[in-house]
């Protein structure tokens, strides 16, 4: 999926992930799709095994119009997804704080809606602190 | 509030509890009425989902706590889908997050994408404490 590929370069070219990342994600994809259906602005939250990783980071794209990304639940069922957060772990079942956090995001559709209507990385980056950063 | 060694603690207001028997006494200064001594099975909880680190740790949480509020003994371990089938006779109750297809489990199997997308999770959470209570 070109989504995907491209945010998996952008990591990849700065060193975050090895260059195994991007086959990771997309096979992973394939087998165990992440389209979270919110009845809302739906999600998706890919990922991929921790040994692909360097740095643990959250990689976030906004997009406009949606990809369709297959329902984590019904593979068979499409989701167009405006929001995928890509979830860039070092520790086996680490992390679990912030992935607490995404999911308190994902279910707060308000501040979902800002994201995807934000003008500018800074709005975008704004709410994301917000909820994995600070509190 | 995490367990020390996930297979045999569990945590109680903030303190491992190393072992059953000294959850089962704390519990029952609480709960005297509802915990019956020596009566209570630890039931035991597999969480899947596909690479068995992300979505199923918030899961796994998550029942953990509501469980703890409702006085069940549990203990919650999480695996990939895929190992689902060898794993889950050992197991009361099998949660998902992804569709489990790789197989047959004889045993409960409750989908929990609600944990995850907000919508309906109360109802999958009593669903739950209500299998284990069974």
């Amino acid at each position: 999926m070109e989504v995907l590929s491209q945010m998996c370069e952008h990591l990849c070219e700065r060193g975050i992930v090895k260059d195994t990342y991007c086959k990771a994600i997309l096979e992973r994809e394939e087998s165990f799709p992440t389209g979270l259906n919110t009845h809302g602005i739906n999600v998706a939250i890919p990922h991929a095994d921790v040994s692909h990783v360097n740095t643990a980071s959250l990689c976030v794209a906004v997009l406009n119009p949606t990809v369709d990304f297959r329902a984590m639940d019904e593979p068979e069922d499409a989701v167009a997804v405006s929001l995928v957060i890509m979830l860039v772990l070092t520790e086996p079942h680490g992390h679990l704080e912030m992935l607490q956090k995404i999911v308190g995001l994902i279910q707060n559709q308000e501040d979902v809606k800002q994201i995807i209507n934000a003008k500018d990385k800074g709005t975008i980056e704004a709410v994301i602190r917000r909820y994995l950063l600070d509190v | 509030m995490r367990p020390l060694y996930e297979d045999i603690c569990w945590t109680y207001k903030g303190k491992a509890v190393i072992c059953y028997t000294e959850f089962l006494q704390m519990q029952n200064k609480k709960k005297e009425k509802k915990l019956k001594k020596g009566k209570i099975i630890m039931k035991r909880v597999l969480v899947a989902c596909g690479n068995g680190i992300a979505t199923s740790t918030v899961v796994a949480t998550k029942i953990r706590e509501k469980c703890e509020e409702n006085g069940v003994a549990v203990t919650v371990n999480q695996c990939k889908l895929l190992e689902v089938e060898s794993k889950a006779d050992d197991y009361d109750l099998l949660v998902t997050t992804g569709k489990f297809t790789g197989g047959t489990v004889t045993i409960p199997v409750i989908t929990a994408i609600s944990l995850l997308t907000g919508i309906g999770e109360e109802a999958t959470l009593d669903q739950i404490v209500e299998e284990l209570k069974k």
